[in-house]
């Protein structure tokens, strides 16, 4: 239990001090006090009643190899059911095969949890558990905005001496702190606090506790229960987290607000520096140079970098998102709306006889890397020991990471199909030098792989 | 029992070193046997460098040298003689002595250097009696060969250490040639040093040890310092030549296979609308031959010395290469002409430190530098970019706030295109002239365009500054207006009869906006500055020049603030002693110190209203400037 023997020491003596004061007849500042104890008290317990046993414990462990051994680091946060079936929110980015070992108390039964979607936006988890019975899940419907300088309160489940209990504590909000999740800030309250829920004085869910913040429910909401949604429809995991990753398609700076307020520009937009051809930003009309001022309904928030985790925060980005947006061009307005592609993903082809791993070239990479064209095929590993790593001067391999393969043994390599071709009439001829043609940065290049090198036998 | 065992050991050594001594050829007359170990150094050697070799010590730190002429030429390291002035790369050190073995001291001038290959060239006036090296065959250099290095090792004067030369094909330091490799102890302060050979001829000049290894030495080949010494001496740098611009690779086994060649030297790059694509050359050209002599090369040692006997030729040198082109098998023949260039200052890349000079607006934390065609290639710049390229942001300054960044290329501001440094310089300090709140930047990154805006603090806006300049060159001109134009002062300029002055490189002169005769105890400035040089002697006995700082000095409202030379003027303007503290240049000292002003011997030194400085270097100066601005 939390609550430990000078915490209840105090609160006997409080008791006591009552107790005494009963005896006498009360002045009106002790009516007042009273009155304003009892409130507290109905408070807290209407928060209790409110959470009910939907706040669980996590006790997460996160062991990694740094050379020298095995280190495990444990941490302890609080979270939420959402399901009768185990599904629980948590308040950090645990993804799928992390080597994070989640465990969760639920009342007084501990179940291993895995994690089955993670929302890096958010920074949140939904992980399941397979419980013996029926959970209770929280209401996540019934929240209220908090007003600044209101009382909240927090209930947390502990494990301490594995008699479990929940313990309600109290804070002030005190002023809001701006951003897509709007957060508030709290008087002090201990770190194992982090995802427990807070109420106002009528059991009225308002946050969720954060780093020494919390933020406003009335934000989250909405994305929780989408997450919880795509929790539960569709294939799970890190492949498919990433498979379900939406593309606006767009090179995004912040507007310098020096050169907003010069211009008459509003000092929150984000230029799109670039707008890809075959992105959902171009289809819905924005071209490179457009600044945007309007996201989804609202207009941009905050400067700098900030603006831009706001319009990703606000994005969403996932795979079908619906967005809508204004542009300013050439000091007009220009609305746009569409939905989010799937993220381009480029094939990747392991010539293990150089030693390399290719990839074809998207439009994103010529900006990325600065390139000249799509046309060739990206170098993205060199295996240590290989004939493309085995260099003229210690150290230095004949190819490297971002080199753009033109042409391999004279056949010229456009794409990642005509690479995979030459590869195959190499395999056959089995040359012993290759002539690779390559761009390198702003210039070219011409090396010849030995291909003996790296072989067991010292011949193909 | 101890003791017993180390004198058998004692023995033991002493007698086979005794047996080793008699086994040796021994030199001299045979009536008078010298016992000599092939492993020392003749004493006649010792005696014949012992004079040449040279100690150099600055305001910075020091080095080796050695003399190679009667008259005074001495030679050492480039980054011996390195001043500190982050700005001016190539700039050397401000006060440099050589100390000769006889322990005389005399001032040396650099007269020029090259940080890659690092060689300087140094003289010195001395009076006859200087005993130059004898020069070496490093062309002909062979690894065994014995070798001892002189120098100043950790400020250890006349140090003698012996090895042999361990490499003299050394490619893979990143250096522009090969260098040789001893295993002579060589340490800090050997820098600049002679590294000779067994005859104490010069094989090269020891520039550098691998930290933390054990005998891994490193000199310049003499020969290629030699071809050096004439740049050095007509124009205080070392220009290279070569046909702007394409890369070589040297015909390693794997790549003559697959090209099926024996020999030459493959073009791997031609850069787009360069004189190299002009004159016609390919890349996979294979080059076999120049001005019809063979050339070939298999080893990056070969391919580093077919590149420098180019460079070094005189730009303008008509060359031929003859070329083979095509396909293996249907090859062809072609020959094609090219004119040597004289290659631009370089930016620095890789382990070059560069040599281009930064032009650095202090107050708003950006340097920039000349745009050349080695930039595009470095930082893959698209090859029509014009503008100038940000060498500088500091961080939290006007320009990081703005969000520019080093690498960028600043191709307009307020609207107007910057094509060069001169157009940057001009635009933007007519911008910050004008004192405009917010000053709108447009730059290149990568293959995007970033438009800003830079909003200058402008601290000192409400200060009326006159700079009051005496006739002639003043180097701190154009830093002392920029920076106090960037703090957002209204800036005047004062010259004796209203003489134009000239400015930096390619800036067109600047016609000053006062006659000094209008400046007088009545005209309204919050702040009087004196610039230095060597014509501001002539304050000195300028009678309406003292009464005017005179009054500065007794007006309670004016700053009044002198740089070097003019720094003597508010002591020989006070008919009394004067009470603020001050500083001078070290040689002005006395006559200040004699007249009892009370000097300090700082860099900057400011009370009551009188700031004053020795202008040592551009911080130096930042700092006055800061510290004038500061007075109220």
């Amino acid at each position: 239990m939390m609550l430990n023997t000078s915490h209840s020491r105090l609160f006997f003596l409080f008791l006591t001090l009552l107790l005494f004061a009963g005896c006498n007849t009360p002045s009106a500042l002790e009516r007042r006090d009273r009155k304003t104890y009892a409130a507290i008290q109905r408070s807290l317990e209407s928060a209790k009643e409110a959470a009910g046993d939907g706040v669980v414990f996590f006790e997460v462990e996160n062991t990694s190899n740094d050379g020298r051994g095995q280190k495990t680091r444990k941490v302890n946060f609080a979270g939420l059911v959402l399901t009768e079936e185990g599904h629980l929110l948590a308040p950090f980015n645990i993804p799928a095969g992390s080597g994070t070992r989640v465990v969760a108390w639920v009342g007084e039964r501990r179940y291993l949890a895995r994690s089955v979607k993670v929302d890096d936006n958010l920074g949140m988890t939904i992980l399941k558990i397979e419980p013996l019975s029926d959970l209770t899940p929280i209401s996540l419907k019934d929240y209220r905005e908090i007003e600044i300088g209101e009382m909240v309160y927090t209930v947390i489940a502990t494990d301490e001496d594995r008699e479990f209990e929940k313990f309600v504590f109290q804070a002030f909000s005190q002023g809001i702190v701006q951003g897509r999740y709007r957060q508030y800030s709290l008087s002090p309250i201990p770190d194992i606090a982090r995802g427990a829920p807070l109420y106002d004085s009528f059991g009225n869910l308002t946050g969720l506790v954060a780093q020494s913040n919390a933020w406003i429910f009335a934000d989250l909401a909405q994305d929780i229960e989408e997450l919880l949604a795509r929790a539960l429809n569709g294939k799970t995991g890190a492949d498919q987290d990433k498979s379900e990753e939406g593309w606006f398609g767009a090179i995004l700076a912040p507007i310098n607000p020096d050169y907003a307020r010069l211009a008459d520009l509003p000092p929150s937009g984000l230029w799109l520096s670039h707008v890809f051809e075959d992105s959902a930003a171009y289809e819905a009309g924005f071209r490179s140079g457009d600044l945007l001022i309007e996201l989804n309904g609202s207009p941009m928030r905050m400067t700098g970098s900030r603006a831009y985790r706001y319009f990703l925060q606000t994005l969403r980005p996932i795979e079908n998102a619906p967005f809508s947006a204004v542009v300013i061009r050439d000091g007009k307005r220009v609305k746009g709306k569409g939905k989010l592609f799937k993220r381009p993903e480029q094939d990747t082809l392991l010539a293990d006889d150089l030693g390399i791993t290719v990839s074809e070239i998207h439009e994103t990479m010529v900006i990325r890397f600065n390139l000249k064209e799509t046309e060739g095929v990206m170098v993205t590993a060199v295996k240590s020991g290989s004939p493309a790593a085995t260099g003229r001067t210690f150290g230095e391999p004949l190819l490297r990471n971002g080199d753009v393969i033109v042409s391999i043994g004279g056949v010229p390599t456009p794409d990642l199909q005509s690479f995979g071709e030459a590869l195959e009439k190499i395999r056959k001829e089995k040359p012993l030098v290759l002539l690779v043609q390559f761009q390198r940065a702003s210039t070219t290049g011409l090396e010849a792989l030995n291909l003996r090198i790296g072989t067991e036998k010292g011949d193909l | 029992m101890r003791r017993l065992n180390f004198f058998l050991l004692t023995t033991f050594i002493f007698s086979t070193c005794l047996l080793q001594a008699q086994l040796l050829p021994v030199e001299g007359d045979a009536s008078e046997p010298v016992i000599k170990n092939p492993v020392d150094i003749p004493e006649e050697i010792m005696r014949k460098v012992d004079p040449s070799v040279v100690s150099i010590q600055h305001e910075r730190a020091g080095g080796t040298g050695f003399i190679i002429s009667k008259d005074g030429y001495i030679l050492s390291n480039g980054h011996v003689v390195l001043g500190s002035d982050p700005e001016q790369p190539t700039q050397p050190a401000k006060r440099i002595t050589v100390i000769l073995s006889d322990e005389r001291k005399f001032s040396a001038k650099v007269l020029g250097f090259s940080m890659d290959p690092d060689v300087a060239l140094l003289k010195i006036d001395a009076p006859e009696g200087l005993i130059p090296v004898e020069i070496g065959d490093s062309r002909n250099a062979s690894v065994g060969q014995r070798s001892f290095a002189v120098g100043t090792p950790v400020g250890l004067k006349r140090t003698f250490t012996s090895g042999i030369l361990s490499n003299i094909t050394r490619t893979d330091l990143g250096t522009e040639t090969v260098v040789f490799q001893t295993d002579a102890a060589i340490n800090s302060g050997n820098s600049g040093g002679p590294l000779f050979d067994s005859q104490g001829r010069v094989l090269g000049i020891n520039t550098y040890a691998s930290r933390g290894q054990n005998n891994l030495g490193f000199t310049i080949p003499i020969h290629v310092a030699e071809a050096m010494i004439e740049d050095l001496k007509t124009k205080g740098r070392f220009a290279r030549s070569l046909i702007p611009l394409y890369f070589t690779n040297e015909i390693y086994d794997e790549l003559a296979q697959a090209l099926q060649i024996d020999g030459g030297v493959l073009i791997s790059y031609v850069m787009e609308n360069s004189s190299a694509e002009e004159m016609g050359l390919k890349m996979g050209d294979i080059i076999i031959k120049v001005d019809g002599e063979e050339v070939s090369a298999h080893t990056k040692a070969e391919l580093l010395d077919f590149e420098w006997e180019l460079t070094i030729l005189p730009a303008g040198t008509e060359i031929e290469f003859t070329l083979l082109r095509g396909e293996p098998g249907e090859r062809e023949e072609v020959v094609l002409s090219g004119v040597l260039e004289e290659l631009e200052l370089m930016p620095a890349f890789n382990r070059h430190v560069g040599e281009l000079p930064e032009h650095r607006y202090a107050t708003l934390g950006l340097g920039v530098e000349k745009l050349t065609d080695l930039h595009h290639v470095i930082h893959q710049i698209p090859s029509d970019a014009r503008g100038v390229f940000v060498k500088t942001v500091v961080e939290g300054s006007v320009a990081s706030r703005a969000e520019i960044q080093p690498g960028d290329v600043i191709d307009t501001i307020a609207g107007q295109p910057i094509e060069n440094i001169v157009a940057f310089r001009e635009i933007l300090d007519s911008e910050l002239a004008k004192r405009e709140k917010a000053i709108p930047v447009e730059m290149i990154r990568g293959q995007l365009n970033n438009i800003t805006a830079m909003a200058p603090d402008y601290l000192m806006h409400n200060r009326k500054v006159i700079l009051i300049v005496p006739p002639g060159e003043n180097p701190d001109l154009d830093l002392l207006r920029r920076e106090l134009l960037a703090k957002g002062a209204s800036v005047q300029i004062a010259t004796p009869g209203k003489t134009a002055l000239s400015r930096d490189d390619g800036l067109p002169e600047l016609i000053p906006d006062l006659d000094l005769s209008e400046v007088n105890a009545e005209t309204e400035a919050d702040i009087l500055i004196f610039t230095g040089g060597e014509a501001a002697k002539e304050f000195w006995d300028n009678p309406d020049i003292l009464a005017l700082v005179k009054a500065s000095l007794d007006n309670e409202g004016q700053v009044l603030a002198c740089i070097g030379e003019s720094t003597l003027l508010p002591v020989l303007a006070s008919d009394e002693k004067l009470e603020p503290k001050i500083t001078l240049p070290r040689d002005l000292s006395g006559q200040a110190v004699m007249r009892g002003a009370s000097y300090t011997g700082k860099e900057v030194e400011s009370e009551k209203m009188l700031v004053t400085t020795t202008g040592t270097d551009r911080d130096v100066l930042r700092e006055f400037l800061q510290e004038v601005a500061n007075q109220r």
